[in-house]
């Protein structure tokens, strides 16, 4: 099965590359294709793995340094595939309605390729490899086809996440090599890089390398400037899975406690103020900003703090909690990003019409996505968070405090943000047209919003493959 | 079933006229629109003859998390009908339900209404959640729904920016009170392991829990109920509610949603009897806001904020009458109040309509011009003040006697309340009806029937609810573990009459010149610091709405990210000073250090 995944995608990642540049139409509709079957394909992962099979390819790939080929599926990385090949469904849906070019569906393509897998590599190199292959769709689509962003902003991003992978793959040598001296056995597997955790300073420094790559990527407080500086010139789909789907987050949940069991306990505290310092500074910064994309760049900056925070008290209770939060969270940014990244809306409607009264449709679903990301509780949003504190609480008092005043914030900031979308109050002045209301994309932003509220009210339903354990192997919880 | 189809009723109606609100007629929409309410208001009739007879009961909804999932945690959704959540249900659907009749005609001129009809439907369906929650989880959802609602409709009026800038505070200010909902939600699930609020108290009865934690789990539900009732510190969103729509100023923010933080401490008496320092903090909680807005009631000169202020001081008597351990006269106060404040603000919203302001000032001598009004304000002014025969006169007794009981000096204070109540609901009635006339427009009434039919129902209720009230009251004192047991002393209690009466005495003998200077010019500073509801309001624009808003100004360049960015700009020069190629782009330039980098660790390990 992970075969038959990991081939889908990139044969249909490269046809879209070669074969889209002559038949422009194939190429539009293959991203939504590549995701279909490919949700299709990770169910029946899913399924195959509670029924308990075992499922994995290895072979040798690079015998000199025992690089191996190998991908295995797990309790924590099945979540992620799943989150995005639907996030690549929307994602497409998405670049499809405002008619994309052909390149951006290959980037689609490419990018859902490259993620399913970093999350299904088991070799460390491979691993890397991946992260580096999601970054050349991004560039692509930066250069080609986005006038809007300026060389500078390219430029500092380019840098920034160069910068990020060099550090990863650095780190990634040197825990190889120091592995290896200490054993005596050349390899990147994670299994047996797992299986012999390094001397306590080594742990230090190597795991501040990786933090360090992933908290860029994330990106976490104090590297969330990139994020906001691109957030404009990107389009939405491709932010759609590049910044909604947290690989950096996966990585720390894979690699922290695993690798280097005792630097992350030993920084697991501060890095949880570090989260929800995180959460409550962009949530300030979001009530600040004036532009709608600004707004929503904060905010999915904000959120992610949460899930730094959960990850880092490595409870049970606060690992379902990330889960629950990653997906719903992920779901109702997607729905933001479809409500305002659309080519019949540009962002001046939304300042001059009162849409209250002109677009109901849109601000109802407008109004449900950002309750949901304001934690109301029917939400799977809420129930994140609930659980996630529920985690702490007995790690920190202080991160607990951080948390609350946290989703005060965010409370604070949305409803701000709903006020100045829906009730604009030069309304009456300016009679112009108003922005179409949804149309098509309202039973699509339906769907998200059930899914959103399956997730709330019944979520360990979703939990019932893997018998409740996500990530129970990531090293042991408290 | 009866259960499942009175909270489902509202909240498909809010469906119906969400989708089709826009396509049907006003007759349509204001049918379904009160349709969905009645069916909900009759059912709660069966719901309270089913517990009278057969007692309380609990129903699982469904599990909201397996038990197994996570070392034994019990997250379940369950409903619980007892006599005090069975009579609160029929409470809240009968005073929506006429109010949703009163709106029928209110709300004939407006174009929204569809919306207003579907958002009332859903507070419906919130409220009555919140009602017959028998866990923490489903408890809470009703409290934030409430709030939505409440925000929604506040805002309803939404070419006002001051009915918006209303909603946000009102949102903003309960959200806080919220917060702690949420925290004690934890607190109980890791101090008990589960969210089911009977088997909390079993769990507390029989002295396991840690005195210290159940103090603190019943204060943070104390300081969710003043989030939710504007007691004294969250006082300050409730008269600023007051630029919604008059028939949600009666049912949201007088009649239920108000008192719900009474409902969630009558609910909690097995934890709060076992914490007597809390119980202290309710009292004097409840005392300082029934004063505190009876004063500035008196000298607020908007008809519906001086209601919105009286309700405050009301709901501070049933929080002082929780404090004394009278649970169920707390509860009885909530009804009686309810009933004579709905239609208090029902006849406030016909007389703003004939005037065309709330504003007391333009008001004067309407006697004559609206008799069928003066006649129902009448009636709830008196069960407001506590005069004998009325609904209010018997619940007030009931907390009085409990405070005699208790103490002297909590029965002073009762009574100065009392004497307060009396000034200022005689100040309001005066200056409405009568005294000199004003420029206003004055229409005639004229009601159509069903909204005439309302008010009269709830005026014989304001009137009548003293006939029933000892049986009602004896239900809820057995039902309420922990309630003390009420002594309705009948005329006995002839202090409070005396003290209503004498109030009113002062305020209509007083010299006519004095009372013009206490009605519209007190001193400005007095005004000004009774205004703020005795400063509160003023310590929260210093000490937190000031320094956010200026933290945020302060912060809205993002200095953090600015510093990161000189960083890598100085990095980056740095490099390219250090770089051997000619001008290479960057992402070479990059990969060459990269590769060196990988090169010399390679060498190193190889030697």
């Amino acid at each position: 099965m992970i075969w038959a995944l990991l081939a889908w995608h990139l044969s249909l990642a490269l046809s879209s590359i070669f074969v889209g540049r002559f038949f422009p139409r194939w190429a539009s509709s293959n991203s939504a294709l590549a995701s279909t079957v490919g949700l299709i394909l990770a169910l029946s992962v899913l399924h195959n793995m509670s029924l308990g099979i075992e499922q994995s390819i290895r072979f040798l790939w690079i015998a000199a340094l025992n690089i191996e080929f190998s991908f295995s599926v797990d309790e924590l990385s099945i979540w992620f595939i799943l989150l995005s090949e639907v996030l690549g469904l929307l994602a497409s849906y998405l670049a499809f309605n405002n008619k994309a070019s052909p390149i951006h569906h290959a980037s689609l393509a490419w990018l859902l390729f490259s993620l399913v897998g970093l999350f299904l590599a088991n070799d460390l190199l491979l691993f890397f490899f991946f992260w580096e292959g999601m970054l050349l769709p991004i560039y692509s689509v930066m250069f080609l086809n986005s006038p809007a962003v300026d060389r500078r902003s390219i430029l500092r991003f380019i840098i920034i996440t160069q910068t990020s992978s060099m550090i990863l793959l650095l780190s990634i040598l040197a825990l190889v090599l120091l592995h290896a001296i200490d054993s005596d056995v050349l390899s990147f597997d994670y299994k047996v890089l797992c299986s012999r955790p390094l001397p306590k300073e080594a742990q230090l420094y190597l795991f501040l390398g990786f933090l360090l790559a992933f908290l860029i990527k994330l990106p976490s407080f104090p590297f969330h400037g990139w994020l906001i500086k691109i957030f404009n010139g990107l389009p939405a789909w491709v932010l759609m899975l590049w910044v909604l789907v947290k690989t950096s987050l996966f990585g720390l949940l894979k690699f922290s406690w695993p690798l280097f069991p005792w630097a992350a306990e030993r920084l697991s505290i501060p890095l949880m103020y570090l989260g929800g310092f995180s959460f409550i500074y962009t949530a300030v910064l979001a009530f600040t900003q004036k532009d709608i994309k600004r707004i929503l760049s904060f905010a999915i900056v904000s959120h992610a703090g949460i899930l730094l925070i959960s990850v880092f008290a490595h409870t049970a209770s606060s690992q379902h909690g990330l889960i629950l939060f990653l997906l719903s969270n992920a779901l109702s940014m997607a729905g933001l990003l479809i409500l305002f990244f659309d080519a019949d809306t540009d962002a001046d409607s939304f300042q001059r019409v009162c849409l209250w009264q002109k677009n109901p449709r849109f601000c109802f679903m407008f109004l449900a996505m950002l309750l949901a990301s304001m934690g109301f509780p029917l939400f799977g949003n809420f129930m994140g968070e609930f659980l996630i504190l529920l985690g702490i609480f007995d790690r920190s008092k202080l991160a607990v405090i951080l948390m609350m005043a946290g989703i005060f914030l965010t409370v604070v900031y949305c409803l701000r943000f709903f006020q100045l979308v829906c009730f604009n109050e030069q309304h009456s002045k300016d009679e112009r047209k108003s922005s179409a209301d949804l149309g098509g994309r309202f039973s699509v932003l339906l769907v998200i919003l059930m899914a959103i509220l399956f997730f709330g009210i019944t979520p360990s339903t979703i939990f019932w493959p893997t018998d409740g354990n996500v990530g129970l192997s990531m090293g042991a919880l408290k | 079933m009866v259960l499942i189809a009175l909270l489902i009723s509202p909240l498909l109606t809010f469906f119906l006229l969400l989708a089709y609100g826009s396509r049907w007629s006003y007759r349509t929409i204001s049918y379904v629109g009160v349709l969905g309410i009645a069916l909900s208001a009759v059912l709660a009739i069966f719901l309270l003859d089913n517990c009278l007879s057969s007692g309380e009961h609990s129903a699982l909804l469904w599990r909201v998390l397996n038990p197994d999932l996570m070392g034994n945690l019990f997250l379940d959704a369950i409903l619980y009908v007892d006599t005090l959540s069975s009579m609160m249900t029929l409470l809240v659907s009968w005073i929506a339900l006429l109010i949703a009749l009163y709106s029928i005609e209110y709300m004939a001129q407006n174009e929204n209404a569809a919306r207003f009809f579907a958002l009332i439907n859903l507070f419906v369906f919130f409220m009555l959640l919140l009602l017959l929650a028998g866990d923490l989880w489903l408890l809470f959802l009703g409290f934030e729904g409430v709030s939505l609602c409440s925000f929604l409709l506040i805002g309803f009026y939404f070419n006002k920016p001051q009915a918006l800038k209303a909603a946000f505070k009102a949102f903003i200010t309960t959200a806080f009170g919220d917060l702690f909902l949420l925290l004690a939600l934890v607190l109980c699930l890791q101090t008990f392991d589960i969210i089911d609020l009977q088997k909390i108290f079993a769990a507390t009865a029989d002295g396991s829990v840690d005195p210290k934690r159940a103090s603190m789990i019943s204060l943070l539900f104390l300081l969710a109920a003043t989030g939710k009732s504007a007691q004294a510190p969250l006082t300050i969103w409730l008269a600023d509610a007051m630029w919604g729509p008059t028939p949600v100023s009666a049912l949201i923010h007088a009649a239920t949603m108000v008192t719900s933080g009474v409902y969630l401490l009558a609910r909690l008496s097995p934890l709060l009897e076992l914490c007597v320092d809390i119980k202290a903090l309710v009292l004097m909680i409840g005392a300082f806001t029934m004063i505190m807005a009876a004063l500035v009631a008196l000298i607020e000169n908007d008809l519906k904020r001086v209601l919105a202020y009286s309700t405050m001081s009301q709901v501070g008597l049933m929080f002082m009458a929780i404090g004394v351990g009278g649970y169920g006269a707390s509860i009885i106060h909530l009804m009686a109040h309810a009933f004579f404040k709905a239609l208090l603000f029902l006849c406030a919203g016909t007389i703003g309509r004939s005037v065309g302001s709330y504003d007391m000032a333009n008001m004067g001598d309407l006697r004559s011009d609206l008799k069928k009004t003066l006649g129902l304000f009448l009636i709830a002014a008196a069960s407001l003040i506590g005069l004998p025969i009325t609904a209010g006169f018997f619940s007030k007794e009931t907390i009085l006697s409990l405070m005699k009981h208790e103490s002297t000096s909590i029965y002073f204070i009762g009574l100065a309340g009392v004497f307060l109540t009396g000034l200022y609901t005689t100040r309001m009635v005066v200056t409405v009806f009568f005294g000199a006339k004003r420029e206003h427009r004055a229409l005639s009434e004229n009601f159509n029937p069903i909204t005439f039919l309302s008010m009269v129902v709830l005026a014989i209720l304001s009137l009548g609810f003293g006939l029933i009230g000892p049986e009602v009251s004896k239900a809820l004192t057995l039902a309420i573990k922990g309630s003390h047991v009420t002594l309705y002393r009948g005329l006995h209690g002839w202090e409070s009459v005396a003290i209503a009466l004498l109030s009113i005495t002062i305020y209509l003998f007083y010299d006519r010149s004095i009372k013009q200077k206490l009605v519209f010019t007190i001193s400005d500073g007095t005004l000004r610091i009774l205004r703020g509801d005795l400063g509160i309001y003023w310590l929260y624009r210093a000490l937190l709405i000031d320094p956010y808003l200026t933290l945020t100004a302060s912060l809205r360049s993002d200095p953090v990210e600015r510093g990161i960015r000189l960083l890598s700009v100085t990095a980056s020069r740095i490099l390219s000073s250090l770089s051997l190629l000619h001008r290479p782009s960057l992402i070479y330039q990059l990969w060459f250090y990269i590769l060196t980098g990988t090169a010399i660790i390679t060498a190193m390990v190889l030697r």
